[in-house]
C-alpha cells in the first residue's frame, strides 16, 4: 500500500480503538506535535460520523417510506368507493359494445368492487413492498382493478376456479378467440401459501437489500418470468415445487400459466390508462390449503423487465365456499 | 414499544423497528412545522434529523431519558426548524425560554457539530455508488472485507482494502474542499 494509505489505516486503528496501548499513546503525542497529522485524523474522525449518519439516514427515508404508504394506504380506503364508480363505467362500455354508450351509461348493473382489506398479519409486509398493488377479490363477481401505474385489469367472474383435479389441460385453454388478442402476453401467476416461511424469509431479507428482483424471483423459486414470456407462448406448464420444508403442508405451488390479456379498446384508454381483460380459466392447486389463495399477475405493457412496481397481487376469497362457481366438468 | 425498548433497538442496529415505532411521533412535528413558515418536505427532512440525533445520541452511549421520546423528538425537531429559520434569514424565533429550559440535552446539543457531522455526510454523496457501498459496507454493517470482496465483486480480500482506503482517502480530500467552501462563505 501507498504511504498515505498506510497512515490513512494508522488512523482508522487510533480511532476505532484497535491500536495496542503503547503504540496507541505514542501516537497521541505524534497528532499533538503535528498540525497536519491532527487535521489528518480529525477529517477522518468526521468522516466516520459521516458514513454512520449516511447509513442512518437511509433508514430515516425507508421507515419514511413505508410510514407514508401506510397513510396512502387508510386514504385508498376513502377513495375506494369513487374508483369503484369510475371503474363500473368502463366496464360497461367494454361489456356492451354494440349497444350505443350513451344508454349504457344509465343502465343499472352490479358494480364491480376494488376490496383493499386488511391483510393476514404474516403477509402484510408483502402487500405494503407491493406498493398498494394488491387486490382481495371474489371469485364470483365480475371484477375489475386499477394497479397503480393505472392499468386496468378486468377479472371475469369465475375466472378462477378450483377445476384442476385431473382436468389441468382443459382448464388451462385459453387460446380460444386468440385473434382479437392485440397483445396476447404470457403473464407469470404464482399461487403461493402465506405460511411459507422460507420464502418469506428470503424475500423480506432481498428486499432489506432494496433488491427487488430477487425479491420477485426468490418469491417464484426457480421462475424467472423473463424466460417464460419467451417460451409459454404456446404451452401451458404446471409444476409443483417441495422446495424441501419440513412441513410437508408447506408447499409451494408454482403455475405458469399461458393467460391471455386482451386490450379492450375503450374511451378509458388513454395514454397512461389502458384496459386490459383476463381471459381463460385459471385453476386453484392448493387448494386443500386453508390460506387465501395469492396470485401474483406481472403488469401488463412491460416488456423488458418485470419489477415489484409492475406486479400486481389478486387474492381470491371464499372459493370454495361459493357454491355458484360451475366448474369446468360440471360444464360438459 | 416502550420507549425502552426502542433505545434498545436503536442500540441493536434495528433501526427499521425503532423508527417505524417512532414515526407516529412525526404529525405532531410536521403540524408544528407547517404553522411555523415550513413546507411538508421541511417537516421530512427535519424529522429525519431528529431521528439521526436521536440516533448518534443512543450510539454515544450520553443519552439518558429524561423526557418522553416524543418529546424529546419534538424539541430536537422545534430547535432545528429554529436554526434552519435563522439560517434562511427569517427572524421569527420559534423557542421559548420554557423549551431553552426545559430540556436541557438541547443547550447541551452543539448546533455546530451538527452542521459538521451533516457536511460529512454530505460528503458520502460525493462518491461514486461503489465506493459509498464499500464503505456503508464495512463501517456501518460491520462486513469482513473477504465477504464484501465476495458481494462486490474484487478479486481479493487484499483488494478489497485497499479499494476501501483509497474511497476513504478520496472521500477526506472532497470533504476538506467542502469544508473549505464552507467557511469561505
Amino acid at each position: 500500500m501507498r504511504q498515505e494509505l498506510e497512515l490513512m489505516q494508522k488512523i482508522e486503528q487510533y480511532l476505532l480503538g484497535q491500536m495496542p496501548g503503547g503504540e496507541a499513546s505514542a501516537f497521541e503525542s505524534e497528532i499533538h506535535a503535528s498540525k497536519e497529522l491532527y487535521e489528518q485524523v480529525e477529517l477522518q474522525k468526521q468522516l466516520m460520523k459521516g458514513i454512520q449518519r449516511s447509513a442512518w439516514r437511509q433508514d430515516a427515508v425507508q421507515a419514511f417510506e413505508k410510514y407514508s404508504f401506510m397513510q396512502k394506504l387508510w386514504k385508498w380506503g376513502y377513495i375506494g368507493t369513487s374508483v369503484v364508480a369510475v371503474v363500473s363505467l368502463g366496464y360497461l362500455y367494454t361489456q356492451k359494445e354494440s349497444t350505443e354508450k350513451k344508454e349504457m351509461l344509465s343502465e343499472k348493473v352490479q358494480p364491480q368492487t376494488i376490496v383493499n382489506e386488511s391483510m393476514p398479519a404474516d403477509t402484510a409486509n408483502i402487500y405494503q413492498l407491493l406498493n398498494g398493488n394488491t387486490f382481495v377479490i371474489n371469485s364470483s363477481r365480475d371484477t375489475i382493478v386499477k394497479t397503480k401505474e393505472g392499468n386496468l385489469i378486468e377479472i371475469p367472474k369465475e375466472l378462477f376456479n378450483d377445476t384442476i383435479a385431473g382436468n389441468t389441460k382443459d382448464s388451462l385453454l385459453t387460446k380460444k378467440g386468440a385473434k382479437e388478442i392485440s397483445q396476447a402476453k404470457i403473464y407469470t401467476l404464482h399461487f403461493y401459501t402465506p405460511s411459507y416461511k422460507d420464502s418469506l424469509k428470503k424475500w423480506k431479507q432481498s428486499v432489506q437489500d432494496k433488491n427487488y428482483s430477487k425479491a420477485l424471483r426468490s418469491m417464484l423459486s426457480s421462475a424467472n418470468p423473463k424466460s417464460y414470456l419467451k417460451t409459454s407462448s404456446k404451452e401451458q406448464e404446471i409444476s409443483e415445487k417441495n422446495t424441501g420444508s419440513e412441513n410437508p403442508k408447506d408447499t409451494m405451488y408454482k403455475a405458469v400459466l399461458g393467460l391471455n390479456m386482451e386490450k379492450i379498446d375503450n374511451d378509458l384508454n388513454t395514454k397512461n390508462s389502458k384496459l386490459y381483460k383476463l381471459k381463460g380459466k385459471i385453476p386453484f392447486i392448493n387448494k386443500t390449503s386453508k390460506n387465501k389463495n395469492t396470485i401474483l399477475v406481472f403488469d401488463v405493457d412491460n416488456k423488458n423487465k418485470t419489477s415489484i412496481d409492475t406486479a400486481i397481487v389478486i387474492e381470491i376469497v371464499d372459493k370454495l365456499k361459493n357454491k355458484s362457481i360451475i366448474t369446468q366438468s360440471e360444464k360438459k | 414499544m416502550t420507549d425502552l425498548e426502542i433505545i434498545e433497538a436503536i442500540k441493536n442496529k434495528r433501526n427499521d423497528k425503532a423508527f417505524g415505532a417512532l414515526y407516529k411521533n412525526f404529525p405532531a412535528i410536521r403540524k408544528m412545522i407547517i404553522s411555523n413558515n415550513g413546507l411538508k418536505e421541511d417537516a421530512e427532512d427535519i424529522f429525519q434529523e431528529a431521528l439521526i440525533i436521536l440516533c448518534s445520541k443512543v450510539n454515544q452511549g450520553d443519552f439518558k431519558l429524561t423526557a418522553q421520546l416524543g418529546t424529546f423528538l419534538y424539541s430536537v425537531s422545534r430547535f432545528l426548524w429554529n436554526d434552519e429559520l435563522k439560517r434562511r434569514g427569517r427572524r421569527n424565533d420559534i423557542l421559548t425560554e420554557v423549551d431553552l429550559f426545559e430540556n436541557s440535552s438541547l443547550t447541551e446539543f452543539a448546533m455546530e457539530e451538527e452542521h459538521k457531522a451533516k457536511l460529512a455526510e454530505k460528503t458520502m454523496d460525493t462518491l461514486g455508488e461503489r465506493c459509498k457501498e464499500l464503505l456503508l459496507l464495512f463501517y456501518t454493517k460491520s462486513m469482513k472485507l473477504q465477504e464484501i470482496a465476495i458481494k462486490m465483486g474484487y478479486n481479493s480480500e487484499n483488494t478489497a482494502k485497499n479499494q476501501k482506503y483509497k474511497c476513504l482517502e478520496m472521500a477526506k480530500k472532497n470533504l476538506k474542499e467542502l469544508q473549505l467552501k464552507q467557511y469561505s462563505k
